[in-house]
């Protein structure tokens, strides 16, 4: 393998392990704060390529205009999801969240099956088909700008998490809703806004995506699978571990894939997941560093 | 006589179907330390929850600071002024002490917060030493003036502490309770619930004996630990002692 080469398969490797660590991430920030796991989160990555195509398609909007309009819709419909879905079953058991994300999951994906069908949709933006190319390495535009979107997201909610007051009440809840409720927190006003912004997260992925794989109503069911076990890998609740253990597995699939196949680049990925719920339940990451 | 900070009449409050206290009438007056004491069981906690908001209210009416607010939700009992510690460790253990602080003045602004944690650290100067270790990481003594100094960054009017000596080593404990008289005097009224019936009543100026989800006995403490009666009957061999 000459340098050129892996140096492709790294960028490769990054700029769909920064997808990863933005759905991963959402999923995390639900959980670490609801307790809940979102079966339904591949869903809202499926919900926001369609949005996508429908505004860039077929309204003919640009890719930023139509990205800033599914962040927004797709954070509307986290805190919506929010009101009338999930804070029924904050602290309720595990089962019935998962029961109750899993039904909404297969509402979602047959809804959509019936509206669109199930055939594959290609979304033509201003940047389709265009190249990036530096020091021998090519990289479609629209992949860049996705794994650029990745990067800003992830930096201005982790800023959000650390240095504002409703970003260390999002900590707080996910760590103590007991102590929230002393200090006059409001855990389902914080809990709405963590929901709205892991759907935005989740619609964002789709966004930036739709230009670059095919839109079809089941794209979510298999990426969602992938981001539990970078959830797993990082730490559950552990915003952190899940971008650093989607790094890892982006990595992975680029250059197992590459040099074998992405058959083994799954298995490598769900072993690894299997390895950590054996040795290390807490996540390779643990809750040192926990929302 | 001023009229009362707190005024609690006819208060019934539980969970689920049954209320756990019954026909609670108090008075508590400002600038006072009222601690409750009774047996396990006997509705102490309950009654501190159902005046914070945090159970159902089956009847009566709770004013406070003249202003009726048994309908309102505990965030915003909070808000004017009513704040409660509740038992157990109340804090958020991955965060710095400085952090928590901030959470403690969630409601204030940048400003006002730097200002309420320069001088709640005044008065838990034990805190201004441990800034950037994590909370959880502190003794269950410094934990738990965290917890009050967490609530006192709002400087609210009334302060409800449910057993702010549990689980404590006896110099915690002499620790806490020395902090408790420190609160009271920078003019925060205090409730509270405590087990450790001699250290709480010998700090407090009204005393309140529960039992079976009703008050049985309210007076001055030094009256309710001499009576040997009431000791023995309520407050256990310890106390009578």
């Amino acid at each position: 393998m000459d340098a050129e080469f892996a140096l492709q398969l790294l960028v490769n490797g990054l700029t769909i392990g920064l997808i990863y660590a933005l759905v991963a991430s959402g999923l995390s920030l639900v959980f670490g704060i609801l307790n809940i796991v979102n079966f339904a989160h591949g869903e809202f990555y499926m919900l926001g390529a369609m949005l996508a195509y429908f505004v860039a398609g077929t309204l003919g909007m640009s890719y930023w205009v139509t990205v800033v309009v599914v962040v927004l819709a797709a954070g509307a419909i986290g805190a919506l999801l929010y009101d009338i879905l999930l804070q029924r079953f904050e602290g309720s058991n595990v089962e019935r969240g998962v029961l109750a994300t899993l039904g909404l999951s297969m509402v979602l994906q047959n809804g959509a099956i019936f509206l669109f069908s199930t055939t594959p949709r290609l979304t033509r933006t201003e940047y389709s088909f265009k190249i990036w190319e530096f020091a021998g390495v090519t990289l479609p535009l629209t992949r860049l700008f996705a794994a650029v979107l990745s990067v800003i997201a992830f930096a201005l909610t982790w800023w959000a998490l650390q240095a504002t007051q409703t970003g260390r009440a999002i900590r707080g809840v996910s760590q103590n809703r007991e102590a929230a409720l002393m200090v006059g927190i409001d855990p389902k006003r914080v809990s709405r806004i963590a929901v709205a912004a892991g759907i935005a997260f989740a619609g964002l992925a789709g966004a930036a995506l739709a230009p670059v794989y095919s839109v079809h109503p089941t794209m979510g069911f298999a990426f969602v699978f992938k981001a539990f076990a970078i959830v797993i890998i990082g730490g559950l609740g552990n915003f952190q571990g899940a971008a650093l253990a989607a790094l890892l597995v982006g990595m992975v699939e680029s250059f197992v894939g590459a040099l074998a196949s992405l058959v083994i680049a799954d298995a490598i990925t769900f072993a690894t997941m299997l390895l950590v719920l054996l040795m290390r339940p807490e996540g390779l990451f643990g809750r040192g560093v926990r929302l | 006589m001023s009229p009362p900070l707190l005024s609690v009449r006819d208060l019934s409050a539980g969970y689920g179907d049954e209320p756990i206290t019954y026909d609670i009438n108090l008075d508590v007056q400002s600038g006072t330390i009222t601690t409750i004491v009774g047996s396990n069981g006997a509705g102490k906690s309950t009654l501190l929850k159902a005046i914070y908001g945090l159970n159902r209210k089956f009847s009566g009416t709770i004013d406070f600071n003249g202003r009726n607010i048994e309908t309102l939700a505990s965030v915003a009992r909070f808000r004017l002024g009513l704040a409660f510690v509740p038992q157990g460790r109340c804090n958020f253990p991955l965060m710095s002490v400085r952090e928590n602080l901030r959470l403690g003045g969630y409601s204030l602004r940048a400003m006002e917060r730097e200002d309420a944690i320069e001088r709640v650290t005044e008065i838990f100067p034990i805190l201004r030493q441990r800034m950037s270790v994590l909370a959880g990481n502190l003794s269950g003594g410094e934990q738990q003036l965290l917890e009050m100094a967490m609530v006192l960054m709002i400087s609210p009017k009334l302060l409800l502490l449910d057993e702010p000596s549990i689980g404590l080593s006896p110099i915690n404990l002499s620790l806490v309770l020395e902090n408790i008289q420190r609160i009271r005097a920078q003019g925060v009224t205090i409730i509270m619930v405590e087990q450790n019936v001699r250290g709480a009543l010998a700090i407090s100026t009204d005393a309140i004996v529960m039992d079976l989800g009703r008050i049985v006995v309210t007076g001055s403490p030094q009256d309710i630990l001499q009576d040997e009666r009431i000791a023995a009957a309520y407050l256990g061999k310890r106390a009578a002692r």
